[in-house]
């Protein structure tokens, strides 16, 4: 595996993770429209903050996959931990509607983000050690299932203000 | 203990704490003026947008700087993050108390990027950031400029800007 992509130089490294971020973000953006701009937010940098943590938890505590040190390779991880994967979760939560009932979109999701992480441990992006595209796939559709909770609960909060406006209370923050 | 603290539980950690609960604090007793949706999105907004930098940064291959004790997580590194929130919050507060428009938007993110740096610096005087190689706390103002400009630009595209009442 590692010499069929041993001919990929700096640039192509880069010029790959640049266009499936544009795309995971075209994707996103689009997606999008089908919620309220707020819960689309709220799902966005819910799974940026989980998922930025979670990777270096892997990396640095439990030691499942080490990272490439190569700049082009480290910055092609960066941008799939923080901005591809979100944009992804977010996109198919979207499609979902925020609903685990709508679960093919949730699951489309988690295989497109399992099949771009065996991507990534080909192309050396990533090096794992106790880490394949099965237990990415686990730790995605988790991901998702505690977004989905997220959401949920966020959306609780419009609600809770909504009710308390009604009632005419004024409820601090 | 080394998952709560990476050396000791020093002056740093107790920084964090007392900065933590004094900010938080002030955020719990300013009078209403958003949903809160939007005071939730605007503190996770700052703690999403420090996550992604520190990590990105301050982490591995391009390693500018260090959280609390040294390079290993611990659990008062992800406490640190909790002094981010309330900054969001007093962000979109005061945006809306001053009813900052047009021009006036500029001299708002060049006062507040101006206050980061400032509260920044006093974090790195009690040992929250450890800087290295050559980062200084003024290129940190550059950094702050561009995220508050974006700051501002979430929070009109998410309709935050607005008054309840």
């Amino acid at each position: 595996m590692v010499a069929s992509t041993a001919g990929w130089s700096i640039s192509m490294v880069m010029t790959y993770s640049l266009a499936a971020t544009w795309a995971a973000i075209g994707i996103a953006l689009a997606a999008g429209q089908r919620i309220s701009r707020k819960d689309f937010a709220f799902s966005l940098l819910f799974f940026m903050i989980v998922n930025t943590h979670v990777y270096n938890f892997m990396i640095d505590l439990f030691r499942w996959m080490s990272v490439s040190g190569r700049t082009d390779r480290f910055a092609a991880f960066l941008l799939y931990r923080s901005i591809i994967v979100p944009a992804v979760l977010s996109a198919s939560m979207a499609l979902s509607g925020g609903r685990l009932r709508k679960w093919g979109y949730l699951a489309a999701g988690v295989l497109v983000l399992a099949a771009t992480d065996g991507v990534h441990s080909a192309l050396r992006i990533i090096v794992p050690e106790q880490w394949n595209p099965f237990y990415a796939a686990v730790y995605y559709a988790l991901l998702a299932g505690t977004g989905v909770a997220a959401l949920s609960g966020f959306r609780r909060l419009g609600k809770e203000r909504a009710e308390s406006d009604e009632m005419g209370g004024r409820t601090r923050v | 203990m080394k998952w709560v603290v990476e050396r000791a539980f020093d002056r740093n950690d107790w920084f964090v704490l007392v900065a933590g609960l004094v900010l938080i604090g002030l955020a719990w007793l300013l009078p209403r003026r958003h949903s809160r949706q939007d005071v939730c999105l605007s503190m996770i907004f700052s703690v999403a947008a420090a996550s992604v930098l520190d990590n990105s940064f301050g982490y591995r291959t391009f390693d500018y700087y260090d959280i609390m004790d040294g390079p290993v997580a611990s659990l008062m590194d992800y406490a640190a993050y909790v002094l981010y929130a309330p900054f969001g919050y007093f962000f979109l507060y005061f945006h809306s108390l001053l009813k900052v428009k047009g021009a006036a938007n500029l001299i708002y993110v060049l006062l507040w990027s101006a206050a980061a740096v400032g509260f920044e610096w006093i974090c790195h005087r009690f040992d929250v950031f450890h800087y290295k190689h050559g980062y200084r706390t003024l290129i940190s103002f550059a950094v702050y400029l561009y995220i508050q400009t974006i700051t501002l630009v979430f929070f009109k595209y998410v309709g935050a800007s607005e008054k309840i009442r």
